[in-house]
């Protein structure tokens, strides 16, 4: 059986990195990556104008979302789970990159030494300043659009690509933020190169949106990387221990043929997500880990965090200026409430809803509403959202772990206890009351307020990074814990939550680990 | 099932077919086809008065989006050429001018009624007439919007609601590109000194 230098477990975003780095350094690396899902087509030009000219035109990676039927979360008071699945990911080459929203924030120092702070959850056995050179290197990858005055945290290096501009729906909501002593700032996001007409978002005419698919796809076609192959509709059912200290490679199932193989390799990186990442290490029994690879102090699964959206609605009786957001992404957040003050309270990232004033002229049109009617329905009453994600600390008691049954993929289904501590929903109630009370200053009736269920699209915890096998699953250099070859990355690995989105710093720990995983080649080969 | 309560048209429109796409193999549009096309699509632009971006500009996006919706699977050819039929009897029964406010601003596709409210409301397209405006009238409309036809909805209006100052307005889903370089993209916070 030939070995592989790597095997790489998922395609997502820290996947991509991984293998660029690694065939970048040494082309002729020996590396297969193994991915769940399958490819969906991009660069469609008929798949674009179905998604943006159909009234039901669907986007075509939502097959490999997590069904509803298959949520197997904790029940809360409600009779509704406590955690919400469905929509948070895509299965696919390029991973959850395919649909989301490219903010590309990183986190502030603070967020690194939570426990050192507050008391409460987990420090990181790294430091902001220890990342930060891989923040600039993850915003150049991804050519991050943002503002190089902003002053939010330290940073070496400027924004590869200047911030979108606020837009005029943004005028209001900024003179209320500064009337409360709230800095306004400009959303940074990731851009990449150009569009890929990927029917896959509505986002132009900002021009790209960063898609791991489209750095993957030029990895598997540069003839320079004659070693590299990327295997979709590949389910790793196993991670094989030869020792107490060694992997060997992993089974996957090929679900088009049906048949079961077993590769191996000199390293193994887990890329697969913070909810498939635990589930197979636990399902990886042995006599060597009897209870799942890495997880002999039953820690795997557990502190599973996410930060919780808080929204609060304002309704104006005229909009005069007819306006509405016109980028499908929102321009306008603030971070001052993002702040070492704010961190015992839990931490708060405030940013203008991206839909509202909401307006949907081509429906008006359709529904045969005159230009006249349309521009003064445009004027009339709208609303305006002010959007926040609230920081939450991982708590033991919350664990990931594997459910009953399989998904259409062949992945275990997964299991989640999760309830929100009082702590948290009054920490929420508080921060809604602050969020009110810029609302009102912008002279709009609330109308509405929100505390939206937990979503996995932001899931952390799972694998935490940490000091020593006592207290986490990896080490600082996102190795198991006492296994030599065996990698995560994957924001599972997060020691604890921030307030912001996590992929710019998932990004960031991939490009840290290939650059010691270059370094470990490099030393070995000399 | 409900009732088509705003009926239009002539035995042509009425015409019951199936609710799917009406299938056809992919294959070229005659120049007489996009000829017949185009105009349903340069309507809507004078029925809504797209003095600014005039539909003209727009012809080779639009032409674009025809070419990949008649020459792959599943083909718009079929749909497309039952839109024309459409068109034809309209104008004869209406003349010309008023075939298009009929079809634009009168006729309402019929929603069905679903029992307990199980499912939400959906378009019924069991005529000739559902097909036209649902599969081509309605997604020109979205093309020319998006494509930033529309811009000056939301610009500086008089008390009548006509647009007297036409400055960046973008519909969300607007295509930024080399094709539309010239365009702003959207209307900016100024901040006020």
């Amino acid at each position: 059986m030939e070995e592989h230098d790597y095997i790489i477990v998922g395609s997502g975003a820290a996947a991509t990195v991984l293998a660029k780095k690694i065939l970048e350094k040494n082309p002729l690396t020996k590396l297969l990556m193994l991915e769940a899902g399958d490819l969906i087509p991009a660069k469609e030009r008929r798949q674009w104008w179905n998604y943006t000219t159909c009234a039901d035109g669907p986007l075509p990676y939502q097959y490999t979302y997590d069904k509803k039927s298959d949520n197997q979360s904790t029940i809360g008071k409600d009779d509704k789970p406590t955690w919400t699945t469905s929509g948070g990911r895509v299965r696919a080459f390029g991973g959850s990159t395919m649909h989301w929203g490219g903010w590309a924030l990183r986190f502030k120092p603070e967020d690194f030494q939570l426990f050192t702070n507050t008391g409460q959850g987990a420090d990181w056995p790294i430091d902001y300043q220890e990342l930060e050179p891989y923040y600039a290197q993850a915003e150049q990858y991804m050519s991050v659009s943002g503002d190089e005055t902003e002053n939010w945290q330290p940073r070496s290096t400027p924004y590869p690509i200047p911030p979108f501009e606020w837009t005029a729906a943004d005028g209001e909501m900024i003179k209320a933020f500064q009337a409360l002593d709230i800095q306004p700032g400009k959303m940074p996001v990731a851009r990449y190169r150009k569009c890929m007409t990927t029917g896959t978002c509505k986002y132009c005419p900002y021009g790209a949106r960063f898609s791991a698919q489209y750095v993957l796809q030029e990895l598997v076609e540069n003839p320079k990387f004659i070693n590299f192959k990327v295997l979709t509709q590949s389910v790793v059912t196993n991670i094989i221990a030869s020792s107490k200290t060694q992997i060997s490679g992993v089974d996957y199932m090929n679900n088009q043929t049906n048949e079961a193989f077993t590769v191996t390799a000199k390293k193994i990186i887990l890329c697969a997500g913070a909810y498939e990442i635990p589930k197979l290490l636990m399902a990886s029994t042995s006599k060597y880990w009897p209870h799942g690879i890495g997880n002999d102090h039953d820690l795997v699964g557990r502190y599973i965090v996410t930060h919780s959206m808080l929204e609060v609605t304002g309704k104006a009786p005229s909009n005069p200026h007819g306006l509405w957001q016109e980028y499908d992404f929102p321009t306008l957040m603030s971070r001052t409430y993002d702040s070492p003050e704010q961190q015992k309270n839990g931490k708060l990232f405030l940013f203008k809803d991206r839909t509202r004033p909401k307006i949907d002229i081509a429906q008006l049109m359709i529904d045969g509403m005159s230009k006249i009617d349309i521009n003064k329905k445009i004027r009339g009453e709208c609303e305006f959202k002010l959007q926040a994600f609230m920081e939450e600390v991982g708590q033991y008691e919350s664990r990931l772990s594997i459910g009953k049954g399989k998904d259409r993929f062949g992945l275990p289904l997964t299991k989640i206890e999760y309830q929100k501590t009082e702590e948290d929903d009054k920490r929420a109630d508080t921060h809604i009351a602050f969020m009110k009370t810029i609302i009102e200053k912008m002279g709009l009736e609330v109308v509405k307020t929100f505390k939206q269920t937990p979503r996995g699209d932001h899931t952390t915890g799972t694998c935490r990074m940490s000091a020593t096998a006592e207290t986490g699953v990896t080490d600082a250099n996102l190795k198991v814990h006492n296994i030599a070859n065996l990698y995560i990355c994957s924001n599972g690995v997060f020691s604890s939550n921030s307030a912001v989105n996590p992929t710019l710093t998932l990004t960031a720990l991939a490009h840290r680990l290939a650059e010691y995983l270059n370094q470990q080649d490099e030393s070995a080969h000399a | 099932m409900a009732q088509e309560n705003n009926m239009i048209g002539g035995k042509l429109c009425h015409t019951n077919i199936a609710d799917t796409l009406i299938f056809s193999e992919p294959c070229t549009l005659s120049e007489n086809q996009i000829a017949k096309l185009w105009q349903i699509f340069a309507q809507i632009g004078d029925h809504w008065k797209d003095v600014y971006n005039e539909s003209k500009n727009l012809k080779s996006a639009w032409l674009e989006m025809v070419k990949v919706k008649t020459q792959q699977q599943p083909s718009y050819s079929a749909e497309y050429n039952n839109a024309i039929l459409v068109i034809e009897e309209l104008t004869q029964l209406y003349g010309e001018q008023d075939a298009y406010q009929q079809l634009f601003f009168n006729y309402k596709i019929p929603q069905s009624q679903p029992e307990k409210d199980l499912e939400k409301p959906h378009a019924l397209l069991t005529t000739r007439l559902a097909h036209a405006k649902y599969y081509v009238v309605n997604e020109f409309i979205r093309m020319q919007v998006l494509s930033g036809g529309f811009k000056h909805f939301g610009g500086q209006s008089n008390s009548s609601g006509e647009v007297i100052k036409v400055k960046g307005v973008n519909y969300k889903g607007f295509v930024k590109g080399s094709r539309y370089r010239n365009e702003d993209l959207v209307r900016t916070f100024e901040q006020e000194t």
